[in-house]
């Protein structure tokens, strides 16, 4: 993801976003991060350090 | 392109920020400077040291430990704030982008290094002009030079370590022959 911009991020989060089931799991690159984006609300990272997100609503 | 750049205004309206760059040797300077940066500055940091991948939280923490400012990684799209030091990550450039946030690209190396000086420097330079500071220490290489011709041009203020206080000139002394200072 680092490799788009902003906007295009944003487009490809919620596709995997509408993607997902209830509660499915969400990995992303080693220095990405949901927390700048506007679905950020809508997962829970795991607690450990990995980029790892879970769908929470 | 350029020009459409220079026109749009950041989104963040950040008054002074400070990009520091250094390789070889410029930790312990580093240090010093964070030591008499006092929140009260209502800087933005950004901290571009060249480096090996495997210590980097040990380098967030001793940096850290310093300063009452807010240190972190930089996190591709991180925003930039006042009151916050943001360290480049080993092996990624840092940009600022015109909406006043961070990306990270590990496009090609630059002067043998990624994260490189020059890269933050010139993109920093292109968004703040004339509220931007950069600032050169110690290092075995040029990168860095280049940008701080840019942070000049575009109305910033640059620092250049004395290189002979620096523990490995090279860096600062090219900046200085080529009349930064």
């Amino acid at each position: 993801m680092i490799y788009f911009d902003k906007p295009f991020q944003d487009r490809v989060l919620h596709l995997f976003y509408e993607s997902l089931e209830m509660f499915g799991y969400l990995a992303l690159g080693a220095k990405e991060t949901l927390k700048f984006t506007a679905l950020n609300q809508k997962f829970k990272q795991l607690e450990n350090r990995e980029r790892i997100w879970r769908k929470i609503s | 392109m350029e020009k459409d750049q220079l026109k749009d205004k950041p989104k963040s309206k950040l008054s002074k920020v400070v990009v520091i760059g250094g390789s070889a040797g410029a930790l312990t300077v580093v240090l010093q400077i964070f030591h008499h940066l006092k929140l009260d500055m209502g800087l933005t940091g950004i901290v571009v040291l060249h480096r090996k991948a495997s210590d980097e939280n040990v380098l967030l923490d001793v940096l850290a430990a310093r300063t009452d400012y807010e240190v972190r990684e930089v996190e591709d799209k991180d925003e930039l704030s006042p009151g916050v030091i943001y360290v480049a990550p080993a092996d990624y450039h840092v940009l600022v982008e015109r909406d006043g946030s961070l990306t990270l690209d590990d496009s090609e190396k630059v002067h043998y290094s990624r994260p490189s000086i020059d890269v933050s420097f010139e993109s920093a330079a292109d968004i703040y002009g004339s509220s931007l500071i950069g600032v050169l220490l110690s290092g075995a290489n040029a990168d860095g030079v280049a940008g701080l011709e840019k942070i000049k041009a575009r109305g910033g203020k640059v620092v250049i370590q004395d290189p002979e206080q620096a523990e490995f000139f090279y860096m600062p002394k090219v900046a200085v022959e080529n009349g930064e200072t």
